[in-house]
């Protein structure tokens, strides 16, 4: 993973979180569809690899929001979608 | 506000793992409603709004005595197939702020935007969107306008948060810890529809901000200004 599209940043529930770029692909995709609330979307991302994340958290439809402990390649996602469910 | 369970309702919670000792939350629908809402259910019969007054029920049940109580409350019909248990984990990213509190920092209790009627803007009303982002996504700063699907709060309750120096973040439940920067203006035209509501509590914050729901975003030149949060200019 390119070390410019990771930014590692601590909560303030003191756990470690990253955010990563998504490509540009993704962005308009994320940007055409309706948020969650002000700022924000909540996702499921597939990868190619079958995984499957859900209730992933997106800032600004273009900054994905994981756990540190998770590994996410945006080159890697198959699809992103809105979470049915919300928050 | 505080039910009785009905017999067929309470076989549907004993028949659910407990949240805890003696309680559940669950979310389930209202007969004839169709948005799941979130309780607590008491020893599988006695059934406490979630919501923002949670706290003042629970105080009013250890006062009168969870007999007392039981004996008193109205029986409440769900969709007993709609009942689910709401999962632990994510509860414990949510709290809720006391009445004082509340009122201290000119907090709201109610429904989501999304949960209510659509209504058009007056034409006079100013809406503010916050972000942490100076290129903040949903606006199409070329057209001046906010991108359908959008959120904003109100002036007036940003106004507040800052007058108040509260937490924006706290306030509009963002998920994201990173201070809130900028506040983009937006002044919609009076065929422009949205949805007004309060920000639910989510990612362990307590809401309580007005929230406004652009489904159709704004007209065109509707974006006016953008300035640093808390500038007045």
């Amino acid at each position: 993973m390119r070390m410019e599209l990771l930014i590692i940043l601590t909560s303030k529930k003191g756990s470690m979180e990253k955010k990563i770029k998504l490509l540009q692909k993704q962005i308009d995709l994320l940007v055409n569809l309706p948020e969650t609330g002000m700022g924000y979307q909540i996702v499921d991302i597939k990868l190619k690899d079958g995984r499957i994340f859900n209730r992933k958290v997106v800032l600004n439809s273009m900054y994905l929001q994981i756990e540190d402990k998770e590994k996410i390649d945006p080159n890697e996602i198959e699809a992103i979608k809105l979470h049915k469910k919300g928050i | 506000m505080i039910y009785k369970a009905y017999t067929l309702d309470t076989q549907k919670f004993l028949s659910l793992p407990e949240t805890g000792m003696g309680y559940q939350v669950i979310e389930a629908k209202r007969s004839g409603d169709t948005v799941k809402e979130k309780f607590v259910v008491y020893n599988g019969e006695l059934i406490v709004d979630l919501d923002n007054r949670f706290h003042e029920f629970k105080n009013l049940i250890k006062e009168l005595s969870f007999p007392k109580v039981l004996n008193e409350a109205k029986p409440w019909l769900f969709e007993t197939s709609s009942i689910s248990l709401f999962p632990k984990t994510l509860l414990l990213e949510k709290r809720v702020l006391s009445e004082n509190e509340k009122k201290d920092k000119r907090r709201h209790s109610g429904r989501g935007a999304i949960e209510n009627p659509k209504e058009f803007a007056n034409g006079k009303e100013v809406f503010v969107r916050l972000s942490a982002y100076e290129n903040d996504r949903r606006i199409d700063f070329e057209k001046k306008r906010l991108i359908k699907g959008s959120y904003t709060t109100t002036n007036l309750d940003y106004l507040d948060c800052v007058k108040l120096r509260d937490d924006p973040i706290d306030r509009y439940a963002l998920p994201n810890d990173e201070p809130v920067e900028w506040a983009f203006y937006i002044l919609p035209e009076t065929k422009d529809q949205l949805q007004r509501g309060v920000a639910q509590p989510a990612f362990g914050h307590a809401g309580g901000g007005i929230e406004a729901y652009f489904e159709n975003g704004t007209s065109d030149n509707t974006y006016f200004e953008k300035r640093q949060y808390g500038k007045e200019n």
